[in-house]
């Protein structure tokens, strides 16, 4: 059964180019205490402090905070492409990610190759590949544009085709930041629609989100970081009247 | 996708803290061996990265032979007219040695950047670390193959056969896994200091002088054994010799395996201890 546990994490990034950063944004960090030196006199900004928590089957979450609360580098670490140097993380089941519609895209590389190199980097099989190309191509509906480079795309149809690879296949725990969100209306209306989908068929679902809209729509649990702390864990209807300082119903009447 | 009952299909599990080092040296050789089992990722993104280069250029890839042969034809009758040396055996021992070293200098130089340029992918998927070595070794041995070209003229038009090539196959694989091991250093080393792409690429530079490629050590005025403090000299010397009929001493094959298990040794401590530490840097 999938799960995520996460005990006791913390994450911290090393500032070895410090002196290129500008002297406001270094001061803001040290104000705000995420700036430390560790052992070696090393600086560091803490990402994520103590964060602990348990994901099980069934738990829709949405992951709320100020830009920079570290949601995103909690979603990569729960990927496991940040291994903790504090803490522990387990993840059980497949994972899939929507953080960056444009991941392992490459430009020069028509579409169609793009989604041939993206089936192989996820070690999937001749007859799944050949499933994911055709989804992708429905969905796009990018037609003989599917045989140009990518670079030749206007954005919009460049997030059509990533966007539609992204979400080929449902994996049990599915992550992801809240870029879908943008394009024009028909497109969201049509994205939204396959994220619906996806979200129905994947046990566990993070989403990182500022629109509570969302949140209320699609999660069961918020997860509310507040400079790198967990500062809140429970339903939509206990955090969000407390993150957006407003009663529940209005949040949800007005959106 | 999977239409099997989950309960059957064991479910990948990713279980992530921080570790000791010996327990770090384990993952690190995973992540070695992981990349091994999918060499044919890094082969597709290797054949990518070429295809990519050349695309909509009319000879593609085979400006890379030509450009070779040019620089070849050059050095070798230059010098060979300069030296006063025997146009057949110069011209062949150069063309041998630059395109040896061709491959060594674009390895180490591209090294440093194997990660940084796949930052993207890096940050948005799990994968082993050693896929992107791959990629850069794989990337590196298509233009070998293409420079080879020029080495199959050069014998053709002076009617060389090579003497041996028992004694390729070993000093193939050495070159093999010599060449992982130093994308792994340069990799990790290019991603975190800034400055050690253009100390590198200066480095080889005076390299390229010291080593010999363009002259031989039977020129020198004095004890040739210090040319052994290369370690360049010994791996020249493995491929080359064989081919041109010469005898190669046991001291040559102890230095070069001897320097491969250096660099392999100093590759593994390098990795085990940073590995995951990659990302961080991005």
């Amino acid at each position: 059964m999938p799960s995520i546990t996460v005990k006791n994490l913390s994450i911290s990034f090393p500032l070895y180019h410090e002196n290129t950063r500008s002297l406001r944004k270094m001061t803001h960090l040290f104000i705000s205490g995420r700036l430390r030196q560790d052992q070696h006199k090393k600086i560091l900004v803490q990402s994520l402090r103590d964060i602990n928590f348990t994901l099980r089957q069934g738990d829709k979450v949405g992951l709320i905070g100020q830009n920079g609360a570290g949601k995103t580098t909690l979603l990569r670490t729960m990927t496991g492409i940040y291994e903790p140097v504090v803490g522990h993380i387990r993840v059980e089941g497949s994972i899939s990610t929507l953080l960056d519609p444009n991941a392992g895209m490459n430009f020069g590389l028509t579409g169609r190759e793009n989604i041939y190199l993206k089936c192989s980097i996820n070690g999937y099989s001749k007859k799944q590949t050949q499933e994911i190309a055709e989804s992708v191509a429905d969905f796009s509906e990018l037609g003989a544009y599917l045989d140009l480079p990518v670079r030749t795309y206007s954005s919009g149809m460049q997030l059509r085709l990533g966007f539609g690879l992204a979400t080929a296949i449902a994996p049990q725990i599915l992550m992801m930041d809240e870029w879908f969100l943008t394009g024009d209306a028909g497109f969201i209306q049509k994205a939204t629609k396959r994220i619906e989908n996806m979200v129905q068929n994947s046990q566990i679902l993070v989403i990182s989100t500022h629109s509570a809209e969302t949140i209320a729509k699609w999660c069961n649990r918020v997860l509310w970081l507040d400079q790198g702390f967990l500062k809140m864990d429970g339903t939509p209807e206990e955090v969000l009247p407390i993150y957006l300082n407003k009663p529940y119903e209005e949040i949800v009447k007005k959106d | 996708m999977s239409d099997h009952d989950p309960t059957i299909v064991k479910e990948p599990v990713i279980d992530l803290r921080s570790v000791s080092l010996s327990q770090n040296v384990k993952l690190a050789l995973t992540d070695l061996f992981q990349g091994l089992i999918q060499w044919r990722l890094g082969w597709k993104l290797a054949l990518l990265d070429i295809k990519l280069r050349y695309r909509g250029s009319i000879l593609g890839p085979f400006w890379i032979t030509i450009i070779m042969g040019a620089k070849i034809s050059t050095i070798g009758i230059l010098y060979a007219y300069l030296l006063h040396l025997d146009l057949q055996h110069y011209f062949t021992y150069v063309a041998i040695s630059v395109v040896l070293w061709t491959y060594v200098n674009g390895m180490v130089n591209d090294s440093c950047l194997i990660f940084t340029s796949s930052s993207q992918l890096i940050l948005s998927q799990r994968l082993p670390y050693s896929i992107y070595v791959w990629r850069n070794v794989f990337c590196n041995i298509l233009i070998l193959l293409h420079n080879l070209l020029v080495i199959i003229v050069v014998f053709t038009i002076f009617r060389i056969v090579p003497y041996t090539l028992y004694f390729l196959l070993p000093a193939a694989i050495l070159w093999l896994v010599n060449s992982l091991a130093l994308g792994i250093i340069f990799g990790i080393l290019g991603t975190r200091f800034k400055d050690i792409p253009p100390i590198v690429a200066g480095v080889m530079q005076s390299l390229f002088f010291i080593t010999p490629i363009i002259w031989k050590v039977s020129s020198l005025h004095f004890n040739s054994n210090y040319v052994l403090l290369n370690p360049l000299y010994p791996l020249f010397e493995i491929v080359r010799s064989p081919i041109l009929g010469e005898n190669v001493s046991a001291s040559i094959w102890i230095a070069a395996i001897g320097y491969s298990l250096f660099l392999w040794i100093a590759a593994l401590f390098i990795f085990s201890k940073t590995r995951f530490r990659i990302p961080y840097w991005m």
